[in-house]
C-alpha cells in the first residue's frame, strides 16, 4: 500500500445478525442438553416461582416434547420485548435479585432463550403476568427451523405475539412448550439432568445453608442498602421431573452427612472481614483480611484462630468457606456403640465417599458453580501439589507469614497437605456482595480474573495453615507416645503410672487425659507382648502333645507316603495289561490306594494347622463342630480300622471363646486318643463329643463307652506321668503327660478339665470348661 | 480355531517313562482333539526357545531329574518361564508342580513368577476338563490380544468392548497395566554409564532415567491378560459374573440364565479376550438395560425390587426372585463372598478378603456365613464390625 492511492468517499456499513446466531449461541453457550434444561429451571427460580414442573414426552427419540411449567411472575409484553427478545440484554446485570422474594438471581447472562433453541425446533411460550392491576396473558411461537433459517437477517424476522386479558383468578407463570426436540434422551442423559439439577443443591445442605445464612446476615447488617426490605417471605422452590407422564422418583440422598463430617480431624472456617489497620502516617484505614478459625477435633482445647495480615482480599468481604479435613485411618472411623443400625460409615465407605464427593465446592448465591469440587477438578491445586511433593507454602505463603505462626510442625509438614479426597468444603460467594466475581458465559466456571485468584488464595492459605497446625498437633501427640513406649514397663506398672497421672492436679486436664489415654494404650501393647510369650510357652506344650499325633502319623505315613503314588501308577499300568475280568479287583485296590492318599493329605493338613504360626498366635472364636470334625478326620483311619463309632453332637453354630486353634486341637486330640485307647478291645466301641454354652462359659465333654476310670483316680490321672491307658497297637503306650497337658492348656484360659459322671449310655466323660471372658 | 490344533509344549524332566505324570498330563490334554500336546525335555540352551512354534507352554517347576545321559539342567521351571515370557510374550505359560510340600513356593510364585497359571499335576489329572477349558481360554485370549495392533488405552477399550464412559474410567482406575513406551535408543541400552557421574548403572536404572513422561503409553499382552483375569473378571465392579448380575437384578441365578433374560442382556455380555471360560457382563451396560426395562414397565422401587416386576410386564415372563441366604427375603441384591449366595445388604457386613482395587465393589459376608462357616474369618471384617460379629455369635450360643 502506498500513499499516492486515491480513496472514494467513505461508505456507511453496519453489523448485521444472521439468524443462525441463535442456534450457534444455543449450541455453544450451553454445552449439554441437560444443562440447557437446567437453565430453564433456573429461569423459573429467578422469576420467583415456587414450583416448576418439567414434563418430557416422547423424548426417547428426536421429535419429542419438553414442557417447563412454572408459577412465577410471568412476563408482560414489555418484558418480552425488552428482555426475552433482545439479545445480550443487560437486565440481569443491573437487577441482581428477584423482585418478589428477593432471590439472588442465578441465570445471569440470558442464556435461557438460547437453551430453549438448543433443546428443540419449536417453542411456544405462554405467560400470565401482573400488569397495571390486571392480569395479562400472552402467547408467542417460535418455529426456529422454518422462521429463523441461517442466512436470514435476524432483526427482520417478525414474531407474532398474541396478547389477551385473563381473569384475575388465573395464576401467574410461564409455560414453555418445546416441541420437535433435537436430542435423544437416554436414561444416562436423564441421570445427568437429575444430577445437574440436584447438584444445584448442596451435598451437605446444612453446611451450605449455614454459610448462606451467614452471608445473608452479613449483607443485611453491613450493606442494608442492598436489601429490598419489601421482599416477601420466600416459601421455597420445588422441582418435579416427569418423563412420559410418570414422576421420576430419584433417590438422591447425600452421603456427606453429619455422620461423616463428625469424623473430620480438623474443621477450618474462613471469612473475609474488614479490619482497621494503621498506616505509616498513623491513620486508620479499612482493609479486607482473612480470618480463619480451626477446630482440631482430637484436641480438647479451644479453636485456634488466625488473622491473616499478609494478604488483602479486595472485593471479597463477606466471602466465607468451611473445609473439613479427613485422615482415612482406622481409628478415625469407629462405629458408635449402637451404630449397627445407624448406618455408620466404615473406613472403606469414607474413603469411597471421599473419592467421589471430596473437594471444595463453590456456591454462588447458594447455587453450585461447576466444576469446582467435582471429581477430577483440582482448582485449589491440592492433588497436584501433593502428587509432586512440592511445598505448598512456596506457592501460597511465599512471605512466610503463616509458617511464622506455627511451631513444631517440622520442616516437611507440607507433605501432610490433604488431597481433594481428604477435604469436604464449600465456599460461599454472592453476586451482590462480590460483583468482582463473574460467571463464565459457558455457565460452568467462574471467570478466572484477579478476584477469582484471590478467592482461591483465601482457601489455599487457610488449608495450608490447617495443614501445618494439624501436623504440629499430631507430632506433639506422637512425641508423647514415643517417650512412653521407650520406657515401657510391665502392663501393671504402666497402669499404675497412668492412674497416678490421672490423679495429678498439677497437669492440665487436657494433657492429663491425653497422657492417660496414651499410657493405657501402652499397657495394652505390653499385654500383647506378654501374650506372645505365652504363645511360645504353649508351643512347648503342643510339641509334647504332638508326640501322640506323630505316633499315629508315623505308622500311617511310613506305609503310605513313600509308595502310595507309585502303587497307584503300577496298578493303573497293570490294569491295562490284564484281561477285563480282573478289572473290578484292580479298581477296588485303586479305590483303597486313593483313600490312603486322601488320608495322608488330611494328616499332613492337620499337622500344618497344628504347627502353623497363625494357629498359635491368633486367638479366634472357632466353630467347635468343625474343629471336632477335623480331629475326627485325622483319626478316621484308626476309627474305621478298629470299628469305633464316632459321634459329633456339637451344635452347628456353637463357637468357642477366643482360643489358639492349635491349643484346642491339642486338647481334643489328647482327650480323643485317650478315649480311643479306653474303648480298644471292647464290644461297644463308641466315642463322642458334646458341647454347649451357658452363662459362665463354654463346656465340652469327650465321652467314651470304654473300660471306665474309678472315681478315686479322676484327679490323680492329671498328675504328670500318671496313666491308666492300656497299650494300644496303633496309639502306643500312654506317656502320662496327655491329661496334664490338657489341664495346663485349659488353665491358660482360666478354665478347668476334669472327669465327671458320664451321661446315660456312656461310661467315661472328661469335661472341659473355658470361661467366656478368657484372660488375655 | 481354524482347523489347526492348539499346539502345547510341555517341558518336563521326567518324560522318558510312560508312567510319569508328564505323560499322563499329555494324555489328558490330548483327550480333546483340539489340542496337540508334545513333551519336550528342558533345553540346555535358552536360545532354542525362540524356535518353538507353539500356542501355549506348560513347564514343570522342578527340572532337577537327570536325563538318560545323566545330565540335568541347572535352572527351575520358573526361570525358563521368565525367559520364554521375554522371548515369546504372546504365548500363555502354565507352571506345573507335583509336590505338595512346595505349596508355599506356589504362593510366592503365584505373586511373582511370569507364569499365567500354576497347577498341581495331580489336580490337572483329576480336573482335566476344567484344566483344558482354562488352557483353551488362555490360548484364545492371548491370541486376540496379540492380534490387536492398537496398543493404546483406546485400542484396548475397543478390543474389550467397553462402550460406557464409566466403564472406561473404572477400567483405567483398576490398575490397568499401561507402560510408557521406550524410545528406540532406550531399547538398545542394555548396560550403560551414568552420563552425570560416569558410574556404571544397571539397565533398569538406565531405562528409568531415560523414560520420558511425554512418551506414549502402551500395553503388553501378558500384562493385560493377567489384569483381565485377576482384576477385571475376578472382582465385581466393572463386570459381573452370572451370580452377581442375578443378585444385582434381584432375580435368581436360574432366572438370569433363562433364555429370555439372556437375550435381553446379550448386548451387555463381555466378549473381549479371555471371555471363553466363564461368562461376564459389563456392569454399566447391564444396569442401563435393566433401567430401560424398569422405565418401560413403569414400575417403582429400587432396582432389585422393580426389575423383575418390570420384566414380567414388558416380556410376559415371571422371574424367580433372589432369596436372601439369611432370612429368605426377596430381592437380595448382594452376594455373600463366602457362601456365594444372594444376601440382603442389611443381613451382611463389608468383608475384605482380597486386595481388590478400590474401584471394584466391596465384598460382603452374610450373617449366615459368619455364624456357620469355618471359612469365615473375622479378621477380614471392618474392625468396627467385629463387636457386631461377636454379638451374632453370642446370639447362637
Amino acid at each position: 500500500m502506498t500513499d499516492d492511492h486515491d480513496f472514494n468517499e467513505p461508505e456507511k456499513v453496519s453489523f448485521t445478525i444472521d439468524s443462525g446466531l441463535l442456534f450457534q449461541l444455543g449450541e455453544e453457550l450451553v454445552a449439554r442438553s441437560s444443562l440447557a434444561l437446567a437453565e430453564l429451571v433456573k429461569n423459573a427460580y429467578d422469576a420467583d416461582a415456587t414450583e416448576v414442573t418439567v414434563s418430557m414426552l416422547g423424548i426417547r427419540k428426536p421429535g419429542g416434547r419438553i414442557i417447563v411449567r412454572d408459577n412465577g411472575n410471568g412476563m408482560t409484553l414489555d418484558e418480552l420485548r425488552s428482555g426475552w427478545m433482545r439479545i445480550a440484554t443487560p437486565g440481569k446485570r443491573t437487577q441482581t435479585y428477584s423482585r418478589r422474594f428477593h432471590r439472588p438471581l442465578t441465570g445471569a447472562k440470558g442464556v435461557g432463550r438460547f437453551a430453549a433453541r438448543r433443546l428443540g425446533e419449536k417453542l411456544r411460550l405462554r405467560s400470565v403476568a401482573e400488569a397495571n392491576n390486571h392480569k395479562e396473558g400472552l402467547e408467542v411461537t417460535f418455529d426456529w427451523t422454518h422462521d429463523f433459517p441461517p442466512g436470514k437477517e435476524l432483526t427482520t424476522i417478525p414474531v407474532l405475539v398474541t396478547q389477551k386479558a385473563v381473569p384475575a383468578s388465573k395464576p401467574t407463570g410461564v409455560v414453555l412448550r418445546i416441541s420437535d426436540t433435537r436430542d435423544v434422551w437416554t436414561n444416562q442423559d436423564l441421570r445427568v439432568l437429575l444430577r445437574d439439577l440436584m447438584s444445584l443443591q448442596s451435598p451437605f445442605p446444612d453446611l451450605v445453608q449455614e454459610l448462606q445464612t451467614d452471608l445473608e446476615r452479613s449483607v443485611r447488617d453491613e450493606h442494608p442498602d442492598r436489601i429490598n426490605n419489601e421482599a416477601e417471605y420466600d416459601p421455597g422452590f420445588k422441582f418435579t421431573l416427569k418423563v412420559d407422564g410418570e414422576p421420576v422418583v430419584e433417590q438422591v440422598t447425600s452421603e456427606v452427612t453429619e455422620v461423616l463430617l463428625a469424623r473430620a480431624v480438623a474443621v477450618l472456617d474462613g471469612e473475609v472481614v474488614e479490619v482497621d489497620v494503621s498506616d505509616e502516617t498513623g491513620g486508620i484505614s479499612k482493609v479486607a483480611r482473612a480470618a480463619y478459625k480451626l477446630t482440631l477435633t482430637q484436641s480438647k482445647g479451644k479453636p485456634l484462630t488466625l488473622l491473616d495480615e499478609d494478604v488483602t482480599y479486595r472485593g471479597l468481604i463477606g466471602a466465607r468457606f468451611r473445609v473439613y479435613m479427613f485422615r482415612y485411618e482406622p481409628d478415625k472411623f469407629r462405629y458408635e456403640a449402637d451404630a449397627v443400625t445407624d448406618n455408620p460409615i466404615s473406613l472403606r465407605d469414607a474413603q469411597r465417599i471421599g473419592r467421589e464427593n471430596g473437594g471444595v465446592r463453590i456456591y454462588l448465591n447458594g447455587f453450585r458453580v461447576f466444576p469446582y469440587g467435582d471429581q477430577g477438578d483440582d482448582w485449589l491445586e491440592l492433588d497436584q501439589t501433593a502428587a509432586r511433593n512440592t511445598n505448598f507454602g512456596t506457592v501460597v505463603d511465599s512471605g512466610g507469614f503463616i509458617q511464622s505462626k506455627i511451631e513444631g510442625a517440622g520442616s516437611r509438614a507440607f507433605l501432610q497437605l490433604p488431597r481433594n479426597n481428604q477435604v469436604f468444603g464449600a465456599v460461599m460467594i454472592s453476586s451482590r456482595l462480590h460483583p468482582v466475581i463473574g460467571v463464565n458465559v459457558s455457565r460452568e466456571r467462574l471467570i478466572e480474573n484477579d478476584a477469582f485468584a484471590q478467592l482461591k488464595l483465601l482457601v489455599q492459605r487457610g488449608v495450608y495453615w490447617m495443614t501445618l497446625r494439624y501436623t504440629a498437633f499430631t507430632r506433639q501427640e506422637q512425641e508423647i507416645k514415643r517417650l512412653e513406649i521407650k520406657a515401657m514397663p510391665l502392663p501393671d506398672v504402666v497402669r499404675d503410672l497412668a492412674d497416678s497421672i490421672d490423679k495429678n492436679p498439677a497437669i492440665s486436664a487436657e494433657q492429663r487425659q491425653m497422657l492417660v489415654t496414651e499410657l493405657r494404650s501402652v499397657a495394652r501393647r505390653a499385654e500383647t507382648e506378654l501374650e506372645t510369650h505365652i504363645g511360645e510357652l504353649s508351643l512347648l506344650r503342643i510339641l509334647a502333645s504332638a508326640g501322640t499325633m506323630l505316633a499315629i502319623m508315623s505308622h500311617q505315613l511310613q506305609v503310605l507316603v513313600s509308595g502310595v503314588s507309585h502303587i497307584r501308577e503300577d496298578l493303573e499300568r497293570l490294569r491295562q495289561d490284564l484281561p477285563s475280568k480282573h478289572w473290578p479287583a484292580i479298581d477296588e485296590l485303586l479305590r483303597r490306594v486313593n483313600n490312603w492318599q486322601e488320608l495322608v493329605t488330611q494328616q499332613t493338613g492337620f499337622l500344618n494347622i497344628l504347627l502353623s504360626p497363625e494357629s498359635r498366635t491368633r486367638r479366634r472364636r472357632l466353630l467347635f463342630k468343625d474343629i471336632v470334625g477335623k480331629v475326627h478326620d485325622v483319626l478316621r483311619f484308626y476309627l474305621e480300622e478298629y470299628g469305633v463309632k464316632f459321634q459329633n453332637f456339637v451344635p452347628d453354630t456353637l463357637r468357642t471363646p477366643p482360643v489358639f486353634e492349635a491349643e484346642l486341637y491339642a486338647v481334643l486330640l489328647n482327650l480323643m486318643s485317650n478315649a480311643l485307647k479306653a474303648v480298644h478291645g471292647h464290644k461297644d466301641q463308641r466315642v463322642g463329643v458334646l458341647a454347649r454354652r451357658d452363662e459362665r462359659g463354654f463346656i465340652f465333654q469327650v465321652l467314651d463307652s470304654g473300660k471306665g476310670l474309678p472315681k478315686e483316680r479322676w484327679e490323680v490321672v492329671f498328675d504328670p506321668l500318671e496313666t491308666d491307658s492300656i497299650p494300644n497297637p496303633l496309639l502306643g503306650v500312654g506317656t502320662g503327660l496327655g491329661l496334664k497337658v490338657v489341664r495346663d492348656l485349659v488353665s491358660q484360659y482360666g478354665g478347668t478339665a476334669r472327669f465327671v459322671d458320664a451321661p446315660a449310655s456312656w461310661v467315661t466323660c472328661v469335661e472341659v470348661f473355658i470361661p467366656i471372658n478368657t484372660p488375655r | 480355531m481354524t482347523g489347526q490344533k492348539f499346539k502345547v509344549f510341555y517341558i518336563d524332566d521326567q518324560i522318558d517313562s510312560i508312567n510319569t505324570d508328564a505323560n499322563r498330563i499329555r494324555a489328558v490334554i490330548n483327550t480333546d482333539s483340539e489340542f496337540d500336546c508334545e513333551l519336550v525335555p528342558p533345553p540346555d540352551n535358552f536360545a532354542k526357545v525362540l524356535e518353538w512354534q507353539m500356542d501355549a507352554l506348560l513347564v514343570d517347576l522342578d527340572l532337577s531329574t537327570p536325563n538318560t545321559h545323566g545330565q540335568r539342567v541347572s535352572y527351575y521351571g520358573s526361570t525358563l518361564a521368565s525367559e520364554i515370557r521375554v522371548q515369546q510374550p504372546n504365548r500363555p505359560i502354565i507352571l506345573t508342580t507335583g509336590q505338595a510340600k512346595e505349596r508355599w513356593k506356589v504362593q510366592v510364585l503365584d505373586d511373582n513368577s511370569d507364569a499365567d497359571l500354576i497347577w498341581f499335576k495331580g489336580e490337572i489329572i483329576a480336573n482335566s476338563d476344567q484344566f483344558r477349558s482354562e488352557l483353551r481360554n488362555l490360548i484364545l485370549g492371548f491370541r486376540r490380544l496379540a492380534e490387536e495392533q492398537n496398543r493404546t488405552f483406546e485400542g484396548l477399550m475397543t478390543l474389550l468392548g467397553a462402550e460406557d464412559e464409566d466403564e472406561k474410567r473404572l477400567l483405567r482406575e483398576s490398575g490397568l497395566p499401561l507402560r510408557r513406551r521406550l524410545k528406540e535408543d532406550d531399547a538398545i541400552q542394555e548396560t550403560g554409564v551414568d552420563e552425570d557421574s560416569g558410574a556404571a548403572v544397571p539397565p533398569h536404572s538406565r531405562l528409568r532415567k531415560r523414560d520420558e513422561k511425554s512418551a506414549p503409553t502402551e500395553w503388553q499382552v501378558p500384562n493385560v491378560a493377567r489384569w483381565l483375569r485377576t482384576v477385571v473378571l475376578e472382582y465385581p465392579g466393572v463386570t459381573y459374573d452370572a451370580a452377581t448380575a442375578a443378585a444385582r437384578l434381584g432375580i435368581s441365578k436360574a432366572s438370569f440364565e433363562s433364555p429370555e433374560v439372556q437375550a435381553l442382556f446379550a448386548s451387555a455380555m463381555y466378549r473381549g479376550p479371555l471371555s471363553e471360560a466363564r461368562p461376564h457382563w459389563w456392569r454399566g451396560q447391564l444396569l442401563l438395560i435393566a433401567t430401560d426395562v424398569i422405565l418401560a414397565g413403569k414400575t417403582h422401587g429400587t432396582l432389585p425390587e422393580a426389575f423383575s416386576k418390570a420384566f414380567e410386564k414388558v416380556h410376559g415372563v415371571a422371574m424367580d426372585p433372589s432369596l436372601c441366604v439369611v432370612d429368605g427375603s426377596q430381592g437380595a441384591s448382594w452376594l455373600c463372598h463366602v457362601l456365594r449366595q444372594p444376601v440382603q445388604i442389611a443381613n451382611s457386613l463389608t468383608y475384605f478378603p482380597d486386595a481388590r482395587p478400590s474401584v471394584m465393589e466391596q465384598a460382603r459376608v452374610s450373617f449366615k456365613a459368619i455364624r456357620t462357616s469355618p471359612l469365615f474369618d473375622e479378621a477380614l471384617v471392618d474392625p468396627q464390625d467385629r463387636a457386631f460379629v461377636e454379638q451374632l455369635w453370642d446370639q447362637d450360643q
